[in-house]
Order: structure tokens, then sequence, then C-alpha cells
């Protein structure tokens, strides 16, 4: 294609989205709503996913065991446990390690006091094992297969994180996607329908085009130029706005949140963006070219 | 150049009342000819101008232009078949949004054209067909006799072998319509060949050419140098 063609194409797009500029409007509008959408579910998606994978690595299930159950006992439920598929991570925690730990912990500024239980372990039997799981909505039942193990005394969990955010994260994903789904087809319909009131607007210069002789491709390519560019504004614009909106909410939790740092920590903008930029752009990019080769298609048949 | 060879064409198959707008034609236009196609409305004259056009398709029968025969033509090879066909029709068809110069070169750019060869073809044929003056005029701020010159000037510059006029001055006064048959005259002369579907009986009796007349879809008549319904 020659330069001039491409930028005859480019023109001429552009001259359609300033003739018709209410429906070139519309589906710009509609189209950003459904990316600024998108980029709000995927921002929470993808920050509840990280905040569940944080859980997971933190909050694991400890497993204790009968008194007096003998070491090869523990060693070989250990053994049968560790074979199971949830399982990412495991430690063993003997009695003395529990109590090492527990002094630091709590002892740190008055060591002396500690000193007074040197000879006698007050953590003796609280040998256990700590538990790291791959996915964190398998914890239910994997606490009470735990329990159902001969030997075992206690299983310690946080059973809030588990059911909460997993199931937080997948309401949300699959609300986000059936909204975007719905808008998704509302933002090809109204493009579909701008190209197609161009093309109505235009008729007679497309009549004269192919009286002259233009290529079928060089009568479409403006229109489905028009398509992408207004899904390109429609990508754009709510990128623009999401990152600022993020930005913000990043610094708001780092500095009016830090004392729930731990549990509310958000990814860094960069991060997010990385996925949100070209996923976005293609999401607009594609619409615009679906949109308005559907139209073309059905208007300007050869 | 041009060749009918027995052609019909028939609208409205799927229906029964088939109406036949042209049956069995067969007729010759040899290059650098200047042809008048004439008869009432209805007669199948423009249907002729419609298959050259590769607008609509012949039902039965063979259509030639120089060396290509049309009628199997392939959908994606119509358009380069076209660019040898220059076309004027009775409403002008000029964009009213673009002046003089600008409805010229759009015949050019949208067959690809360098920007250069617009620049220098679009002022010639403005300057052949007397426009050189009004580039920059809207065609509403033009008379019919001018904007008909647009269109002759948009129809010429791809450099034609045919120029195709659908009653080119049915929307004019004598003086312009003479005007623009004078200047299509002057076209045929420096070698494209001319093919003008009419019904004003005055130019065809005074210009003294070839003339094809036709009724119910055949050809009634074929003369050279003769006027309008002229049976032998």
């Amino acid at each position: 294609m020659r330069i001039s063609t491409f930028w005859y194409c480019i023109k001429q797009g552009l001259q359609s989205i300033r003739r018709n500029k209410l429906f070139s409007l519309a589906s710009v509008g509609t189209m950003a709503a459904c990316v600024f959408l998108f980029c709000i579910f995927y921002s929470i998606v993808v920050n509840v996913q990280n905040m569940v994978k944080m859980v997971e690595n933190t909050v694991g299930v400890t497993v204790f065991f009968e008194e007096e159950l003998p070491e090869e006992e523990i060693q070989s439920i250990g053994e049968m446990i560790s074979a199971r598929a949830e399982v990412a991570d495991m430690k063993y925690v003997s009695a003395e390690e529990a109590w090492e730990s527990y002094k630091t912990d709590y002892f740190a500024d008055a060591p002396e006091l500690a000193e007074g239980f040197a000879k006698d372990n007050p953590l003796a039997n609280s040998a256990s094992y700590e538990l790291y799981l791959n996915d964190i909505e398998d914890q239910g039942s994997f606490v009470e297969y735990l329990k159902s193990i001969n030997g075992v005394r206690k299983v310690n969990y946080s059973e809030m994180a588990a059911a909460g955010l997993a199931s937080v994260n997948n309401v949300v994903g699959y609300v986000s996607a059936g909204i975007i789904l719905i808008l998704l087809g509302v933002a090809v319909f109204l493009i579909s329908n701008t190209i197609a009131i161009t093309i109505t607007a235009r008729k007679e210069e497309i009549k004269i085009m192919r009286m002259i002789g233009a290529t079928n491709y060089l009568i479409r390519a403006p229109f489905v130029v028009e398509g992408l560019i207004i899904g390109l504004l429609g990508a754009g614009l709510p990128l623009i706005l999401v990152y600022y909106a993020y930005e913000y909410a990043v610094r708001f939790c780092i500095s009016r949140l830090s004392i729930l740092s731990r549990i509310l920590t958000l990814l860094p903008v960069g991060q997010v963006f990385q996925v949100l930029i070209p996923v976005s752009l293609g999401l607009g990019l594609g619409i615009g070219l679906f949109g308005s080769l559907f139209s073309v298609r059905k208007h300007l048949r050869a | 150049m041009i060749e009918f060879d027995h052609v019909c064409k028939t609208y409205d198959r799927s229906t029964d009342r088939e109406t036949k707008a042209v049956r069995d034609i067969s007729l010759k236009i040899e290059k650098g000819e200047f042809v008048f196609i004439v008869g009432n409305s209805g007669s199948g004259k423009t249907t002729l101008i419609r298959l050259l056009l590769k607008e609509i398709d012949a039902t039965s029968g063979n259509i030639r232009v120089g060396d290509t025969d049309i009628t199997g033509m392939k959908r994606k090879m119509i358009p380069r078949y076209r660019r040898r066909l220059g076309v004027v029709f009775q409403d002008f068809r000029l964009l009213k949004d673009k002046n003089v110069y600008e409805n010229v070169a759009f015949a050019q750019r949208v067959v690809v054209t360098p920007i250069r060869e617009i620049r220098k073809r679009v002022p010639e044929v403005l300057s052949m067909v007397g426009l050189s003056s009004k580039y920059k005029s809207l065609p509403s701020q033009l008379s019919g006799g001018e904007q008909q010159r647009v269109a002759i000037a948009r129809a010429l510059v791809n450099r034609p072998e045919i120029l195709l006029a659908d009653e080119p001055t049915g929307n004019m006064d004598p003086g312009n319509a003479w005007q623009i048959m004078k200047l299509l005259e002057e076209i045929n002369r420096m070698g494209t060949t001319v093919v003008v579907v009419t019904h004003s009986k005055e130019i065809v009796d005074r210009m003294k050419k070839r003339v094809i007349t036709m009724k119910h879809g055949v050809i009634v008549n074929d003369k050279e140098e003769s006027g309008y319904g002229n049976e032998d």
C-alpha cells in the first residue's frame, strides 16, 4: 500500500468520526465504559489474588500430635501428609524449636524470665508440622483430613482468611466477566451501527468510487479505520483514567492505611498496567475491527 | 472495441413477471467511434450502459471490451476493468462538499495515483473542459453545464479508452447541451471512443454520427451519420 493511500484511509476515517460526532461519541463512551470496568475488575482480581497468595504463604496449617506419641509415628504421619498433592511446603518444628521461637518472640526484652524455664520446656509435647497449601481453597477439606488422622491432637488454621478471600475472588471474577461480556456485546453493536450510519451518509461517494474503479479494499478501509480509531479511543481514555486512579489508591494505601500493610498491599502500578495496557488496547482494537468489519460486510457487499 | 454478441438481460427472474430489458442484442462499436444510442424510456438504453459498466450481469450472451470478455469476469477484476471506462450521468453525481479540483482529483486518488501525477493531470483536464478558473468553486456554485463539465473532467482524468455518457444533457438548456456535445466530440477526436445515450432529437440530428435506435429491448436501427429515429 502506498503511503498516500494509507493517509487517505486514516484521513477519511477521522473525517467520518467528525461528521458523525454523536454516534462516534456514544460508541467511544460504551467502549470506554467496557474497558474501564475491565481495568477496575482486573485490578481488583489481580490484587485479591495477590493477597490470597500472600495469605497462602503466611497463613499455614499447624498440626499438633497426641502427648507421648513416639517420634517415629510422628515422622511417618509427616511423610504421609507431605505426600498429599495439596501441600506446597511442610516444616517440622520440634518442641525445642517451638520454645526457642516462642522465647525470641515473647521474651526478647527480658531473656532472664525465659531462663526460669530452661530445664523444663513448657512447650514439651508441642512438636508440630507447619504446612503451607498450594491453594487456600482446599484448606477446609484438607483440615478435615488432618483431623481424621490417628495421633493428631489439634489442627490450627485460619478459617476466615481461607474461605473469605477465595470466595470473594471468585465472585468478583464471575461478576466482572459477566458485565464485561454484556458491555462487549453493546460495544460491538454500537460501533457497527455507527459505521452503518457513516456508510449510509457516504452512499453517494461510495457509488462514485465504485463507478470510477476503486477497489473494494480502498472503499472499505476507511470504515475499518474508523472502527479502529473508535476502539483505540475507547480503550485509551479509561486506561489513562484508571492509571492515575490506581496510582492514587496505591499512594493512599501506603500513607493512610499503613497499619494494614501486612494484609492490604496493592501491587505496584507498573506491574498491573504491564498487563492492562496491551490487553485493553487489544480489546479496543479488536472490538473496533470486529464491529466495523461486521458492518462493512453487511452494508458494503462487493 | 465493444462487442455485444446475442446479449439478453432479464430482470426479476425469481418472480413470475419477468421483464426483458434487452433481447438478443448484437452490436459492434469500433475503437475511436462516436455513437448515439437513442430510444424511448424502457427501450433498454440504460441497461446497455449498466451491462458495459458491469453493474449488472447479462442473462445470456457475451460482451467483449477490447480483449476482455467481461461476461464471466470475476468480481475482483471489476474495479480494474472500470478504470478503462469514463462515465458521465444526467445528474452529474459530483460530491457536494468537495470543490471542482477535489472532485476531479478524487477520481485519481481512489485509483491510487501518485500525488505528483494528480497535481499535473487535474489542471490539464480542467483546462480541457474550460474550467481552469473555477477550480475552487463548489458544485452548488456552478451552472448545470459547468457541473457536467466537471463530471466529464472527472471521467477523463484517468485517461479511459471509452467514455460512456448516460443522458449527459438531460437537465440542460439547448445552448449548454450543445456545448457539452461539442466537448464530447472534441474528446472523441483525441482518440477516446464515446458512447452517448440520449433522448435529445435535436442534438442527434445536428451531430450526424452513428445512431443506434432501440425499442422494447431490441435494436431497430443502426445507421452511420444518421438522425434521431431515422429508419431507412
